[in-house]
């Protein structure tokens, strides 16, 4: 396993609002990161930075030893799945998948649409190829959305609170898709407030709080060794709220 | 009060053809320049350029916003030739129409390109989609969509608008119900069967436009 991100001493302000304190974070190929903490912790505002959707205020984001700038600058290396899912409505969920393909990776219209199939055979929505988003549930459009992202083979893909806006059960079918592709070791960085759901395949977990990682290790030494009055009073609240 | 009789218009039934036709020309053809002109103008406008180029767009946009449509086709039609510039009756009508109502859609389009979702730009640059893709595959399908009522409205106003080139040595719809008039005196049987045919021919855009919208709502949320 290599280190596909190396974070150092990050910073991120919006205007006189720091959201990122001089943060060192690290993330080898094949790990599965889960990132929690309260809201306005600056977990959406991390993982921006690292799909190079926000520019850095200070610090360096390296991709495979490259600097992360803008989006361009991933190339292709990072996918990305949105909290309110972002499928594009005019085209039909198949073409979601394929018209990416052909566009940026010039496949041919055959192929991609058999990659698109696969994906969401992979994703169980194949029966939903013809139509269009719009008639999917909010699971299923988040699983489309994996699939999609899927499909540019990233070699890292950011979940951006991917279940925050579903329903308990909703969320269960795209938990359970992410934890196939944890168990096909993708590797991955998850921002939930649904920890009871990612302690189970994260391989670890890092708590941000006001800006700065205060914690992070393994789901058994987060829940159950580390004595931090922080993260305990966050594990409480979310315990309380979590699926 | 005399009694109507629409039957003085029977003799120049043969001539209504050619000019609906040249009505119709001159509405399609000054409707597609127009949506060429707003999508291009529309879209560079919501980019960020140089200044030249949004100065340049502006006062395209404000010159043919801010000065009647007759006073354009003149300027087009006679003042131009000033300048060595001489085109036909029928391109001018075509160009000015084009070019008027291209400003009015290109605001259209580029409020319905701001419309669209942050999220759809951030989704395309995550996929690999540099910024001229993202517009043409992503934003403007969306965008166009949004647009549709309001081309259409422009279509039909266009059909509408054709009247004024009456000025011109063309012999469309309206011209051809003066030279009705001046022989036959009936003004109002005459301009009443003007005033229908152009409803039959604005009232099929806009029964067009509602199918449309119809078959594009099929994927909108």
């Amino acid at each position: 396993m290599g280190e596909l991100i190396k974070i150092s001493n990050l910073s991120k302000s919006f205007g006189d609002i720091k959201v990122l304190h001089s943060l060192d974070m690290q993330v080898e190929s094949g790990e599965v990161v889960a990132i929690i903490g309260a809201s306005g912790s600056g977990k959406s505002t991390l993982v921006r930075c690292i799909a190079g959707l926000e520019p850095v205020s200070g610090g360096e984001i390296l991709l495979d030893g490259v600097p992360v700038v803008n989006t361009a600058s991933t190339n292709g290396k990072v996918g990305m799945v949105f909290q309110n899912f972002n499928l594009f409505p005019h085209y039909t969920v198949g073409q979601n998948i394929s018209m990416p393909l052909r566009t940026i990776l010039k496949m041919k219209k055959e192929l991609a649409a058999q990659k698109a199939k696969d994906l969401l055979n992979k994703v169980h929505i194949l029966d939903k190829f013809e139509q269009y988003p719009n008639s999917l549930s909010g699971g299923q459009k988040q699983r489309l959305a994996i699939a999609r992202a899927l499909a540019m083979e990233p070699e890292i893909i950011i979940f951006d609170e991917p279940t925050s806006s579903l329903d308990p059960e909703l969320a269960h079918e795209v938990f359970e898709t992410i934890k196939d592709l944890a168990k096909e070791g993708q590797t991955m960085l998850i921002v939930t407030h649904q920890i009871n759901a990612v302690r189970r395949f994260a391989s670890r977990i890092v708590f941000l709080n006001k800006g700065k990682i205060e914690a992070q290790g393994t789901p058994d030494y987060i829940f159950n060794q580390i004595d931090n009055h922080d993260l305990k009073q966050f594990l409480r609240q979310v315990n309380f709220e979590d699926i | 009060m005399r009694n109507l009789d629409f039957w003085v218009i029977a003799p120049y039934f043969n001539l209504f053809p050619e000019a609906v036709a040249i009505t119709l020309k001159v509405g399609i053809g000054g409707f597609i320049l127009a949506i060429i002109l707003s999508i291009i103008a529309g879209s560079l406008r919501t980019r960020k350029l140089c200044k030249a180029v949004h100065f340049l767009l502006a006062a395209y946009v404000e010159f043919f916003r801010g000065t009647p449509l007759l006073v354009q086709l003149f300027i087009v039609y006679y003042g131009l030739p000033s300048f060595g510039i001489k085109i036909g009756p029928m391109t001018a009508s075509i160009v000015t129409m084009g070019l008027n109502s291209g400003a009015y859609l290109s605001e259209v389009v580029r409020a319905a390109i701001l419309s669209v979702d942050r999220g759809q730009y951030e989704a395309s640059a995550m996929l690999g989609y540099n910024s001229l893709q993202t517009t043409m595959h992503i934003i403007l399908p969306q965008a166009l969509r949004i647009a549709v009522p309001s081309f259409m409205n422009g279509f039909s106003s266009m059909i509408k608008e054709t009247s004024l080139i009456s000025v011109l040595p063309v012999v469309e719809l309206t011209k051809l119900g003066n030279q009705i008039y001046a022989k036959t005196y009936h003004p109002f049987e005459i301009y009443i069967t003007m005033a229908i045919i152009y409803f039959v021919m604005t009232y099929s855009v806009t029964f067009f436009a509602k199918c449309l919208e119809r078959r594009l709502s099929i994927w909108v949320n």
